[in-house]
């Protein structure tokens, strides 16, 4: 009764059509189907922030969306992100300060930190902690993620 | 967890999701889904459709209407946080959203959606009593209004029938422009309140309610009337008043009688902020 859907969208700038069901979320869809495993998959209730994905130019939980909604959106992935050069300085910073360890939420930290600097060039330490609240880190205690963060915001141009 | 198995329309209009609503199968509507994506990946929930009105661009805006703001359901709350008609005119709405969640859950979650949902510790349900909001519904073929004071009917429960959903709100202005303030406890920033108070207080107007206390937000009446005589009253006499307007609460014992203080603190740090902030418009 579900049935399957076409969906047509841009993955990393590239135009892509994909065949899901409803119930398939847009990170498992990204990962299991696209392959690109940079997003990745935590609590799948919306907590950790590991699945963040960039949606129509917002970081969004990709857990929280169903693929079935990406029909006609503009998706960027960690991958995407990464390529383009446009986190460049913040994976630099954060490769400087060892702000990740596992890197199961490096993704998503980057992601989230990238759209703060975008909203806010240069954020106190209060609001790059309230950026990141979101995004839960269990090996790094977030003060290397925040001194990175902040790093970054200093060399962007 | 994934979620069970379900079917998936996407709505071109209210009236389409409407029809698709009002079919035998236990339909959803899903706006932002950031309530309802959790509940049905923790199969707390298992709607048979979700009808998606993500869509709809007539609901993703804020108007002037006359002497009320409308704002659409589907207005996210990012788009509350930074648009110039809400912190113009309706700024407690502005100061209230950066208690929502996380940057990225306000990036996708929905006013509407918020106020749907119904959970008894969200920060709109609350602002839209003490705003003294109306709601606007659409069925099939009709369209109603309802007060937000008759809108929440408890947790996860409100005045909505099956078939119908909520396209908007609107608040009237002479009330947006009063001054007002919130203030809740969590355990971290984003969580869920375990206690919150929002206050209004305009001319001889005193408006009150709480939220993650009882199992809906609620208006606090007997508070409303303490103040309106003495509204500098101490914190015995605000405990008083809340312990009348929480009757749940008070009867719950110490970590009842916790709350209820923690409430009062709460209420003092608004009626603090409505003081100090002079008169804004």
């Amino acid at each position: 009764m579900s049935g399957i859907h076409t969906i047509k969208f841009r993955l990393n700038g590239r135009a892509v059509a994909k065949h899901v069901e409803p119930r398939t979320s847009a990170a498992d869809m990204i990962r299991h189907v696209s392959g690109l495993t940079g997003t990745h998959v935590g609590c799948e209730h919306g907590v950790c922030g590991a699945c963040s994905i960039v949606l129509d130019g917002a970081v969004v939980r990709g857990c929280l969306v169903f693929a079935v909604q990406l029909d006609g959106a503009d998706v960027e992935t960690i991958e995407g992100a990464s390529d383009s050069g446009r986190i460049a300085a913040l994976q630099a910073a954060f490769v400087d300060r060892n702000a990740l360890q596992c890197g199961f939420c490096t993704p998503g930290m980057l992601l989230i930190a990238a759209e703060l600097l975008s909203r806010e060039p240069s954020p106190s330490r209060e609001q790059i902690r309230e950026a990141l609240s979101g995004n839960i880190c269990r090996c790094t205690g977030y003060e290397a993620i925040v001194d990175a963060v902040a790093a970054a915001a200093k060399v962007k141009p | 967890m994934k979620p069970r198995p379900f079917a998936y329309r996407r709505a071109t209009s209210v009236e389409e999701a409407c029809s698709l609503l009002d079919g035998p199968v236990d339909a959803r509507v899903i706006a932002g889904g950031q309530s309802l994506v959790p509940m049905m990946n923790l199969r707390l929930v298992s709607p048979g459709l979700l009808v998606d009105i993500g869509g709809l661009a007539e609901l993703q805006r804020v108007t002037l209407a006359g002497d009320a703001l409308h704002i659409g359901a589907l207005v996210r709350h990012r788009q509350v946080e930074t648009d110039l008609l809400v912190a113009r005119h309706v700024p407690l709405l502005a100061s209230a959203v950066r208690h929502v969640a996380h940057q990225a859950v306000r990036n996708r979650g929905t006013l509407g959606g918020s106020l749907c949902h119904a959970d008894p510790a969200a920060e709109f349900p609350a602002c839209m009593l003490v705003l003294e909001a109306t709601l606007h519904i659409a069925s099939s073929g009709s369209e109603r209004t309802v007060a937000a004071g008759d809108f929440f009917r408890g947790m996860f429960a409100t005045a909505l029938e099956p078939g119908e959903m909520l396209t908007g709100v609107s608040i009237p202005l002479t009330a947006a422009r009063d001054r007002a303030a919130l203030h809740e406890m969590s355990r971290r920033h984003g969580d869920l309140a375990l206690a919150g108070i929002v206050g209004r207080r305009g001319q001889g107007v005193q408006r009150w309610a709480a939220f993650g206390i009882e199992d809906r937000a609620v208006r606090l009446f007997h508070l409303e009337t303490v103040l309106a005589d003495r509204p500098q009253a101490g914190e015995a006499e605000m405990l008083a008043a809340l312990a009348i307007d929480l009757p749940s609460t008070a009867g719950a014992g110490t970590a009842g009688r916790a709350k209820l203080v923690i409430a009062a603190e709460l209420a003092r740090r608004c009626r603090e902020d409505i003081d100090r902030a002079g008169v804004t418009a």
